[in-house]
């Protein structure tokens, strides 16, 4: 509709995303002059009514944030408790959270990759039109998908909100036969998870390679889930409890959701950090492969991020090959823990990013203070740089309805998680001319 | 032998429960028969599609919202569940989605059939109705008479046609 000079464009839903959203773009003879992505923040709730309650109340909590990765949210808040109680929980559990994680990114990633992005890069409205022409990736994909909820549920006993975290492990250990029979199912997907990266590396992704930082967990032997020192590829590497000391959060007008700069800059979490910054601790099959199909890292092009969910779900099955090969029942499930006051830390590497929790507890256990910081919001001021520069070289004289399209696109590879909102994505460019 | 799978759909809230407790009501009336396999599944989007896989008649069970009243049971097959209207997600792949993606794939049943059991609303806790719970009972007597024919006759059109 044209009024004037003034161009508006309304896109009633952002599909294939997590969660709904709006972005407003305003556009000055011929030039964008201010972006704005509205992102509805699930977790800045939770800290509120978190406070009060029992350090046993947080697991389950925190697992309502997001029904994509209610792992993340657990095994932060697991190492957060643990931290402030001074809790050590001994090997097997350390082993058997990697195995629970390896389930989270394989289920979060293959959905991202087959439901969510594909269907951009390959033209394709509708999913079940993509599944027509592409069945033998689809049902890889759902295979991956259901191994990974599989995994999940070994745990949880749903992947779904799982209920079988606790503090100090899991509430029971897998029984042995069911270990090995996920054992011989995970061989048979880690043909998959190579076809996968084979298959992508074949298609046409575009280029918007840019100059940012790449935020991330990074742990000296091991690829990070639940522990890690935070480095950035610029320079950055602190401790856990030292995040707030070089990463800021402030509130934006148009958004519930805070946004959060390093040292006054965007910065990227999520997949391709994480390849970006600690590929020398993928597995060497895996170097291999990437190496004959000749795919580089460093690698700074957002549109590979779907080749870089791709090299974690590989990772994923070969870890939960490694994890379960070695598998033994514990003596114990989970260890015992003395509640103490105190402040606790927890960061671990959520499928879409880093995702950050501090507690404080007082000597009965209850919290008094949370805060937590999801990758999403972590990412929404570099979403809205690259919208801005790729909304450049993508040209702003195009028709409404190819900017809305390529501006979803954009944000799709973030695979932004804005769950439990109640709007939908509304797409406003404003035009001012002289 | 893979002939007929039973599955209950459900979310642990409210009178969302119905396909769990379906499941384990008909489990509990028919036991173990050879060719039947009887699950229940908490929210399994995408996933459902493995779950039917390789068998010759899958019923599905989960609670709908029509404006009946509560505790009815609506039975559709095939290509009639593509006119049940679903609530879209966010969070996953819905039902009807679920169906239109296997179909893509050639991965449906047979024979595919949906009971509905009718519900008032979603409760967010673990309250569920007497109605509800009459109507799974109903709906388990129906299941049995229906399995049992599909093994004598081989097909489900020998009750339904």
């Amino acid at each position: 509709m044209k009024k004037n000079n003034e161009i508006k464009i309304n896109v009633p839903v952002l599909a294939r995303v997590e969660g709904d959203g709006a972005l407003e773009i305003l556009i000055k003879n011929n030039e964008i002059k201010n972006i704005k992505l509205k992102i509805f923040e699930p977790p800045r709730l939770f800290e509120k009514f978190l406070e009060g309650r029992s350090y046993t109340d947080i697991i389950d909590i925190v697992a309502r944030i997001c029904g994509i990765c209610p792992v993340a949210y657990q095994m932060s808040a697991a190492h957060s408790i643990e931290n402030a109680f001074q809790t050590k929980p001994g090997p097997w559990v350390r082993e058997m959270r990697r195995l629970f994680y390896c389930g989270e990114w394989l289920e979060s990633h293959s959905m991202h990759i087959h439901f969510l992005a594909l269907p951009d890069f390959l033209g394709f409205k509708v999913i079940s039109e993509m599944a027509k022409k592409y069945q033998a990736e689809v049902k890889r994909g759902i295979r991956l998908q259901t191994y990974g909820n599989d995994l999940i549920k070994l745990f949880g006993a749903r992947s779904v909100n799982p209920v079988g975290a606790c503090v100090g492990g899991f509430y029971k250990a897998p029984a042995y036969h069911t270990v090995e029979a996920l054992l011989k199912i995970a061989k048979e997907r880690l043909k998959d998870a190579e076809e996968l990266i084979e298959w992508l590396s074949e298609l046409s992704l575009p280029d918007n390679s840019g100059d940012f930082t790449c935020v991330s967990l990074y742990h000296p032997k091991e690829y990070p889930f639940n522990e890690g020192i935070i480095v950035s590829d610029k320079g950055l590497n602190i401790s856990i409890d030292e995040y707030e000391n070089y990463f800021t959060e402030f509130q934006v007008p148009y958004s519930n959701a805070l946004h959060s700069k390093l040292n006054d800059s965007s910065y990227l979490v999520g997949p391709l950090s994480r390849v970006n910054n600690c590929f020398e601790h993928l597995p060497s099959s895996l170097h291999h492969l990437l190496q004959t199909l000749k795919i580089h890292f460093p690698n700074k092009n957002m549109h590979h991020s779907i080749l870089a969910r791709a090299i974690e779900i590989y990772f994923s099955v070969a870890e939960s090959i490694r994890i379960m090969q070695a598998y033994y029942l514990p003596d114990a499930s989970y260890v015992d823990h003395k509640i103490q006051s105190g402040v606790g830390y927890g960061c671990t590497e959520a499928p879409r990013g880093l995702l950050w929790q501090k507690y404080h507890f007082d000597h009965e256990g209850k919290v008094t203070y949370s805060k937590i910081v999801p990758p999403t919001s972590q990412n929404q001021a570099r979403i809205e740089e690259d919208l801005f520069y790729s909304l450049k070289a993508f040209g702003l004289d195009k028709n409404e309805n190819d900017i809305r399209h390529f501006s979803e696109m954009i944000i799709r590879n973030y695979d932004p998680c804005i769950s439990c909102s109640t709007h939908f994505l509304d797409l406003r460019i404003i035009h001012e001319n002289n | 032998m893979k002939i007929i799978k039973v599955i209950g759909l459900y979310s642990p809230f409210g009178d969302d429960q119905c396909g769990y407790y379906a499941i384990e009501a008909l489990k509990e009336s028919i036991g173990d028969q050879e060719g039947v396999s009887i699950e229940a599944l908490d929210r399994p989007g995408i996933t459902l599609i493995e779950a039917i896989k390789g068998y010759d008649i899958v019923i599905l069970i989960d609670a709908v919202i029509s404006n009946k009243e509560c505790g009815y049971i609506t039975r559709l097959e095939n290509a009639n569940i593509s006119s049940i209207t679903q609530k879209l997600s966010s969070h996953q792949v819905g039902l009807i989605e679920t169906i239109k993606i296997a179909e893509s794939l050639n991965m449906l049943p047979k024979k595919l059939i949906f009971y509905g059991i009718e519900v008032k609303h979603i409760q967010y806790n673990q309250s569920f109705s007497d109605n509800v719970r009459k109507g799974i009972s109903e709906l388990v007597i129906i299941l049995k008479n229906e399995i049992t024919e599909i093994l004598k006759y081989g097909d489900a059109n020998a009750i339904h046609h």
